[in-house]
């Protein structure tokens, strides 16, 4: 195993599209992070106004990984497209390492892939705001909370891009499913989110005979909506939306959901890959 | 003789096609077999099988007596070059093969230029290898299947765009690394001129089976020179070449044929002497490609 991420290493370092990817997210945030830099023009003290940057510099701090499902396809799944077209899956086997060993390098190699695009990001918008605002707004443990979840969904999804890439032999329909599967994950979580756990604001009756406006839950409790909650949960596309948005409102939940999705995506690649014939 | 690899009733089929059905084969230690078969007779596949590219639906595998999943261990000491050459396009030639050594887990790569030199590609420079020509990939493509210095070199179709020139090298290259390093070499190729020159083992794959497998000093002696004649009476004709040392297979009363180098002249001068005219003469001078062509349909040769 460490043989083949020796290799995939030393192949990853001459990938022009991993660092361009990785620039291209640190470009984004400080991009996005400088677009919230004016400084208010309402009557207001300067530590009023520092406080209100503060703010809406953390609500871009996480921004970025919603673009991360956009650059980590294309780059994960260029990179296992080449490994097929190359030939390279083939001189691994040949070389007598064993297809979990091959499967897990790849998984690995994925996992490092979106955690580093991940922290090229997240790093660049974390420091520019200490050195404007001095401090951020949300208190430490939030932030590794919301990091930690971070990297999680990101490693979740590279678990998806590899039972993607590993089964796809042509790079460029590879590159392109992975897309458009991202782009599905995103918008359609979100869709799902928002009809799974949204509300509804309706007028209601009290008791004392006062007409309230009342946030309703849309869907009944019970077992049955609690695994329908689950699986959509369990999507990544729509952690990143939660995580991106600042809206996670159980972290942890969302962090075991990761769990679970990348022990399931794992588990099926490597049962497939055991079988699976190359050429 | 111990052998490297052996298979027995091996099967594997895509889809409804049958690709092997029961295949056996033995590979010799030290030698070069040469797998001799049309398109589709199963030649890539039974590669394929070796290298672990693909499972077989049923049958038994062994290299260097290591079967089930003990097998991937083994492949260790193998090479391959299976259909077209395995490299990353991008890189250059020492590029590929500093990735090759890491992938096989050697930290030393001092072996890079030796490589290089090898295969005649040390001056390609930071060329990228996807802009090689195709002889310069499947040089590559050898160098690195080389990098492990391994005892079973497997070549699927080795000379495959290479110019008079490298299809010399290659084959140099291959015998030297057989008598000199001891190398057992699996080559599959259709330029069976090519392969009569250095192979010490013959496979005959035909619809997924092995229909012979001959060593090089038995396909030569079927090889030999051979005069088919037409005679008065092939008793005497008998009679006389026993008298001479000549060996010969009678056809029929007035038809056989003799093998070994004698001229026709000789021949008739003998007969005449004993009583049996030689009516006509015919001189078939066998190769590797029209014994394989007997085998696939023509004269049997059993």
């Amino acid at each position: 195993m460490t043989e083949l991420l020796h290799a995939g290493f030393y192949r990853l370092r001459r990938s022009p599209l991993f660092w361009l990817g990785c620039a291209g997210l640190a470009l984004y945030t400080l991009c996005a992070m400088a677009a919230t830099m004016r400084w208010p023009d309402y009557p207001a003290t300067n530590a009023m106004k520092l406080e209100n940057l503060r703010t809406s510099m953390d609500r871009e701090l996480f921004r970025f990984l919603l673009n991360s499902f956009y650059v980590a396809p294309v780059v994960c799944a260029a990179a296992m497209g080449r490994e097929h077209q190359d030939g390279s899956l083939r001189r691994m086997l040949i070389a007598g390492h064993s297809r979990r060993k091959v499967y897990l390098c790849n998984l690995l190699l994925s996992v490092f892939t979106c955690a580093a695009a991940a922290l090229a990001g997240f790093l660049p918008g974390l420091v520019l705001e200490y050195a404007v605002c001095g401090s951020i707004t949300n208190s430490l443990k939030d932030l590794l909370v919301y990091a930690a979840g971070m990297y999680l969904t990101s490693a979740a999804m590279a678990s998806f891009l590899t039972l993607l890439g590993m089964f796809i032999p042509n790079r460029a329909a590879s590159i392109i499913l992975s897309l458009l599967l991202s782009l599905a994950l995103i918008v359609g979580g979100s869709g799902l989110d928002r009809w799974v756990h949204g509300d509804e604001i309706r007028s209601v009756v009290t008791e004392d005979g006062e007409t309230v406006v009342a946030h309703v839950p849309k869907n009944p409790e019970g077992p049955g909506w609690d695994a329908v909650r689950l699986l959509v949960d369990l999507n990544p596309g729509n952690q990143a939306v939660d995580y991106a948005t600042f809206s996670a409102f159980e972290p942890e939940r969302l962090m075991a959901c990761d769990a679970l999705f990348f022990t399931l995506t794992t588990a099926a690649g490597l049962h497939l890959f055991r079988r699976k014939e190359l050429r | 003789m111990e052998n490297v690899f052996l298979a027995r009733n091996l099967t594997k089929s895509y889809g409804r096609a049958k690709v092997l059905s029961g295949l056996d084969i033995t590979v010799p230690k030290g030698s070069i077999y040469g797998l001799v078969g049309r398109n589709g007779a199963g030649k890539t596949t039974l590669i394929r099988l070796i290298c672990g590219l693909q499972l077989p639906d049923g049958g038994e595998l062994e290299l260097y007596g290591q079967t089930g999943r003990d097998l991937t261990r083994a492949r260790r000491r193998v090479g391959a070059v299976v259909e077209s050459p395995a490299f990353y396009g991008d890189m250059s030639a020492a590029d590929n093969l500093k990735h090759q050594f890491l992938v096989l887990g050697l930290p030393d790569q001092d072996r890079v230029p030796e490589l290089l030199k090898l295969v005649g590609l040390e001056n390609t420079g930071k060329k990228r290898a996807r802009s090689f020509s195709l002889g310069m990939k499947q040089r590559l493509g050898i160098a690195m299947a080389l990098a492990g210095d391994p005892d079973f070199l497997i070549l699927d179709e080795p000379a495959n765009g290479l110019d008079p020139e490298g299809i010399v090298e290659i084959r140099e290259l291959i015998l030297k690394l057989n008598r000199e390093n001891g190398v057992t070499v699996l080559v599959s190729s259709h330029i069976l001129d090519e392969l009569a020159r250095i192979a010490t083992h013959y496979g005959f794959l035909e619809g997924g089976r092995l229909i012979r497998e001959i060593d090089a000093k038995s396909l030569e002696s079927s090889l030999r020179r051979r005069l088919h004649v037409t005679v008065t009476d092939t008793a005497k004709m008998a009679a006389a070449l026993d008298g001479l040392g000549l060996a010969y297979t009678v056809l029929s009363d007035r038809e056989a044929d003799v093998y070994g180098d004698t001229s026709v002249t000789d021949l008739t001068l003998t007969l005449r002497a004993a009583g049996c005219d030689l009516l006509t003469v015919s001189e078939k001078n066998e190769t590797l490609e029209s014994y394989y062509i007997d085998l696939l349909g023509g004269e049997r040769h059993d």
